[in-house]
């Protein structure tokens, strides 16, 4: 609803439209110390020609961090933090200003009601804006923005095209005249259109990548495009495909043909249940097939006639409609609006309902209105490339039924700037199915000048570090430890980023994290991708995501295996693994389970009798003591010689891998034993075994204080 | 000759589906599923004689089926979906065209 107070004097005659993007950061905090960042999305005058004014408003909320460096510019990111809408806002026009107030409603999480207020001024030949922004609980303490207009569009982004050389051929993006077919709407405002000019319309800004490549296909063997194949092509030509995600980064193939022949374009990016490749993060890209029939009388240039306009008009409609499954958009028919005149519907199944020829007749080249709430107002991760997985609230954000895909909110936290520190997450790409799953977490200092002192306890458990886990079904959840572990903060100082050229490793420390049991049972107990995220919080004074990890977990390799999974997934064998082994009788059964598969596995370079065998160990190692009648007892001795036959394969099969992703597992394996050998007086094993670690870290490229570390335990034996 | 082109198209979840032309099973598929990427679950094409044809489609899996009579032309295009209103069938003389 709107309301005009009067009309303008002549020192506030606007510009311009009020709608579109603003940026800007707190001025008011309710939390002292806080600071927000928000980008505010104004929709509620028209702002571009033949768009569609939703009257709303919305914005991503971001916390920022900076650390100020003596002499130095200060460092600031900001981490993403929720998203927020306002339907149908009150709006009143005044001379040299506009308020708009309404409810704030959340896309994920529960919050208090919170009313947000925006005052935007405008005087004569001046820009509008700033916009004033509180966001408040029921009156009280408020945040507080100022936000600048950065321009008439909601979002940003880019998009890269590469081209496969069989079609390299000119008209490689859609240029279409909205005049050159005569089946359109009688009042079609004439313009050329193209993929971002629709994106524009629509409220996206697109910036399309100068850079293109030239893929080779013309192996004569070679004759149609997979959904994984395109993925694969999307992972090794895509610039931005090793970046972090989510993003604001979009990838679109012009390719031959398809597997499906009747196939004009698809997001190959999604799940495979749905027919895509099953490699996540999803939306990341497309690909459209120039050699579908469709396209066959495609122009080089301007249509000489109908079906070159019709080809044409065709061409511009799968770009604009596969970019849109990218941003998760689902087909109007699957979102029961199979009579919507939109670029996400089909122009045969339209007139199937209708009449021959009448989609086009109707259609205005654009989304409709519920899918541009999606693109300009929607949750930033269900929208941005990489974020929520398609097609989960794909576009409704909220489905019924899908609230079991929502995913928690910190899961994405990416990070925008430059923060002082990294977090790096690594691991082996695949682990055998029932695998103990360990991440290595890394924390490294990325400041050239300045040592930063850390509360380095990376483990779940002490709460400095949130783990998020994105399952094969999509789903995402939170690890959540068994335990809650206070403590004393542990502070490590890490050196500044060593200058090119010196010696790397103490401006890094890394830890490695159980993470396949926890509260809520088995977290990598399936099949499939698993997506990996953690955020970083040390002693609550920073907020650092991590780079997105992606691990396999393989099937079973037999039957036997598939059934013995029933057994092994079990509170008995998740708390014995969780535990690092224990020979507490409560966990006698899940220890039994796991002797028995360490004696059933008969190959010697099985990464999973590797780390079973380790839990055992650890288990004898030292002694276990119990409560009996009150009293402490110890009910069974250290037995390092058993240890030390346990592990024995284990440290021959992590030698032999010679990965530099298990270089943290064989120290630790090592270390364990070395202890053993000690126990049992044997220091000269012990020397022989850290020898050997040393010398094998070393081929692996470990750093030198690593090894210099190692050197040391040596030397002081 | 004529060419009758299949496509299964919204609707089916691991469905078994057998097509009969002239009562000749032309088609049998025992678990078709649609991509919600395309909304197509598979495709096929079949040689039928020129002139009146009767097709038949049975998916036992939902316990329906539904029996069509065409006049085969040329390239004839069949699409088939299942909906909540049963076994919907739609021909073209045109490719459908998936994205």
């Amino acid at each position: 609803m709107a309301r005009t107070i009067s009309s303008a004097p002549a020192q506030c005659e606007r510009s311009g439209p009020v709608s579109g993007r603003y940026e800007g950061e707190s001025t008011a905090s309710p939390v002292a110390g806080q600071e927000r960042a928000l980008d505010l999305r104004i929709d509620i005058d028209s702002r571009y020609a033949n768009s569609a004014v939703l009257n709303r408003i919305s914005g991503d909320m971001y916390q920022v961090q900076r650390i100020r460096i003596p002499g130095q510019p200060a460092r600031t990111w900001r981490v993403y933090q929720e998203s927020w809408v306002v339907h149908d806002p009150q709006v009143t026009w005044g001379d040299c200003h506009v308020e708009i107030t309404g409810q704030a409603e959340y896309w994920r999480g529960i919050h208090p009601p919170i009313t947000v207020r925006v005052r935007i001024p405008w005087r004569t030949s001046e820009l509008v804006g700033p916009a004033a922004v509180t966001l408040s609980q029921n009156g009280g303490q408020a945040w507080g923005f100022v936000c600048g207009r950065v321009g008439d569009w909601f979002r940003e982004m880019n998009l890269e095209v590469d081209v496969c050389q069989s079609v390299n051929s000119a008209s490689l993006l859609p240029a279409y005249d909205t005049h050159a077919h005569a089946d359109r709407p009688a009042d079609t405002p004439r313009r050329v259109l193209t993929v971002q000019e629709c994106y524009r319309e629509a409220g996206v800004r697109m910036t399309i990548r100068a850079d293109r490549t030239v893929i080779d296909d013309m192996d004569p063997a070679f004759k149609t495009w997979s959904a994984i194949e395109l993925h694969d092509a999307m992972e090794t030509h895509f610039s931005e495909f090793r970046g972090p995600w989510p993003n604001w980064e979009m990838w679109g193939l012009l390719a031959g043909t398809y597997d499906s022949p009747g196939v004009g374009g698809i997001m190959f990016d999604a799940a495979a249940a749905y027919g895509g490749a099953g490699r996540g993060p999803d939306r990341q890209g497309f690909a459209v097939f120039r050699n579908h029939d469709w396209f066959k009388k495609l122009p080089a240039g301007v249509p000489a006639d109908q079906a070159e306009a019709e080809a044409l008009r065709k061409y511009l409609y799968t770009w604009v409609h596969e970019a849109g499954h990218a941003f998760n958009f689902l087909h109007s028919w699957d979102k029961n609006r199979p009579d919507a005149l939109s670029w996400m519907n089909y122009d045969w199944k339209y007139d199937a309902n209708h009449t021959v020829g009448s989609f086009w007749k109707n259609f205005r080249m654009r989304f409709d209105d519920e899918e541009l709430i999606h693109l300009r107002h929607g949750d930033r991760p269900a929208v941005m490339m990489g974020g929520d997985p398609w097609a989960s609230g794909g576009h409704a954000e909220g489905p019924a039924a899908a609230e079991h895909m929502h995913t928690p909110p910190g899961a994405m936290a990416e990070l925008e700037g430059h923060p002082p520190l990294e977090l790096l997450l690594r691991s082996k790409g695949y682990f055998e199915f029932m695998e103990p799953v360990h991440i290595e977490l890394r924390l490294r200092n990325l400041l050239p000048n300045i040592p930063l002192t850390l509360d380095t306890r990376m483990g779940p458990e002490y709460g400095g570090t949130t783990v998020y886990i994105r399952r094969p079904d999509g789903r995402v959840v939170e690890y959540d430890p068994i335990l809650c572990l206070i403590a004393l903060t542990e502070t490590q100082t890490l050196a500044p980023t060593p200058a090119d050229g010196l010696p790397q490793g103490q401006d890094r420390t890394s830890q490695s994290v159980f993470l396949s049991y926890g509260k809520y049972g088995f977290y990598f107990d399936a099949p499939g991708e698993y997506l990996v995220r953690a955020v970083y919080r040390g002693a609550g004074d920073v907020l650092i995501p991590s780079n997105l990890l992606r691990v396999r977990v393989g099937t079973p390799q037999s039957k036997a295996e598939d059934r013995l999974a029933q057994d092994f997934f079990s509170y008995q064998v998740g708390m014995a693994l969780y535990l690092g082994g224990s020979l507490s009788p409560f966990l006698k059964t899940g220890m039994d389970l796991i002797r028995g598969l360490v004696d059933g596995i008969k190959e010697k370079d099985s990464l999973l009798k590797t780390q079973l065998s380790t839990v055992l160990a650890t288990a004898v190692s030292e002694p276990f003591h119990r409560v009996q009648k009150g009293k402490v007892t110890k009910v069974s001795e250290a037995d390092p010689e058993e240890a030390l036959k346990l592990t024995e394969p284990a440290v021959v099969t992590l030698r032999k891998e010679k990965s530099k992703d298990l270089n943290l597992a064989y120290r630790d394996l090592v270390e364990q034993r070395v202890e053993n050998f000690i126990v049992l007086g044997n220091t000269t094993e012990a020397k022989k075994e850290l020898t050997t670690l040393q010398k094998d870290l070393k081929a692996q490229g470990a750093n030198l204080n690593i090894l210099d570390e190692i050197k040391a335990a040596h030397d002081a034996l | 000759m004529a060419t009758l082109n299949i496509d299964l198209q919204e609707g089916f979840t691991k469905d078994e589906i057998r097509i009969e032309v002239n009562g000749r099973e032309v088609y049998h598929n025992s678990c078709a599923t649609t991509q919600l990427l395309v909304g197509l679950a598979d495709s096929a094409r079949v040689p039928v004689p020129d002139g009146p044809t009767t097709i038949k489609i049975a998916v036992p899996s939902r316990g329906l089926s539904r029996t069509e009579a065409i006049q085969a032309t040329g390239d004839t295009y069949l699409g088939i979906s299942i909906d909540g209103r049963g076994l919907q069938t739609h021909t073209s003389g045109t490719p459908f065209g998936y994205a």
